[in-house]
């Protein structure tokens, strides 16, 4: 097993563990650090990858969800918890799971098999350069399109605040 | 060298478990997150064969998606939000109605 192979083991171990922890923590406090863990071992991962643009991306977004979800962590820390899922329902998600995990690991079992290939070092790719005269090149309209989403997103998220809390000032 | 297979394998793991999450959790900010994990693994395995086939489109298409994700968390927890608010008033002011 070389370096990059336990380092990349290792990373994989923090994004898995943190994944578990969002998934399987009631609280929503250790969630959100669980989460935030699993965030930050995609970055490493990323970085091993030779894309540090898309790791930098990763941290920005996982910064930006915390700090969207810490008003929600607030309000669900006040609120009662919800009635568990039903004998059945866990039954069929389970098996849900399971047939989707046979699909994924037999096909790229396939792959292993067939192709195998390995990750070459390329100090050029992935830089902040490149990905931007990509990014402002070839793919500028998928970037207009996706700041128009963004905008978007911000004004109904405004409204819908703001919406709520013209409410509850005419109840008051 | 870290073969192709590891990210594949890793990143099907991490969308499972997102997938138990949003599938077994009642819980609106834990399906969010869960959610999230299951996108986060899909920019993985893209920026993974980005590398392999030596260009830097999925890495811009990982860019795209962890973006999205962002949107969608944001709008989700702000309905979760006011939905939260206004179930709470609700039900302080039956109990008030009640005293």
């Amino acid at each position: 097993m070389s370096g990059a192979e336990l380092v990349f083991l290792v990373f994989a171990a923090v994004v898995l563990a943190g994944a578990v922890v969002v998934v399987r923590v009631e609280d929503a406090r250790r969630a959100t650090w669980g989460f935030l863990t699993a965030f930050g071992g995609l970055a490493a991962l990323h970085v091993l990858l030779s894309a540090p643009v898309v790791a930098g991306v990763h941290v920005l977004v996982a910064g930006a969800m915390v700090g969207a979800m810490a008003p929600a962590v607030a309000v669900l820390r006040a609120a009662p918890r919800s009635r568990p899922p039903g004998r059945w329902a866990r039954v069929i998600g389970g098996l849900g799971v399971a047939v989707l995990a046979f699909v994924l690991i037999s096909t790229m079992a396939r792959q292993y098999v067939s192709y195998g290939a390995d990750l070459d070092a390329d100090q050029e790719f992935g830089a902040p350069g490149r990905i931007a005269a990509d990014l402002f090149g070839r793919h500028v309209v998928t970037l207009e399109v996706l700041g128009l989403v963004l905008v978007v997103a911000v004004v109904a998220v405004v409204l819908g605040t703001r919406g709520s809390r013209a409410g509850q000032e005419g109840e008051g | 060298m870290i073969p192709i297979t590891h990210f594949a394998y890793l990143a099907a793991g991490l969308f499972l478990i997102g997938l138990g999450g949003v599938v077994f959790r009642r819980s609106m900010l834990a399906v969010l997150m869960s959610a999230q994990l299951m996108l986060a693994a899909v920019g993985l395995l893209l920026v993974a064969y980005s590398r392999w086939w030596g260009n830097h489109e999925g890495q811009i298409f990982a860019i795209v998606v962890a973006v999205i994700g962002v949107v969608q968390l944001v709008v989700g927890v702000a309905i979760g939000h006011r939905l939260g608010s206004t179930r709470l008033a609700e039900r302080e002011a039956g109990e008030g109605e009640g005293t």
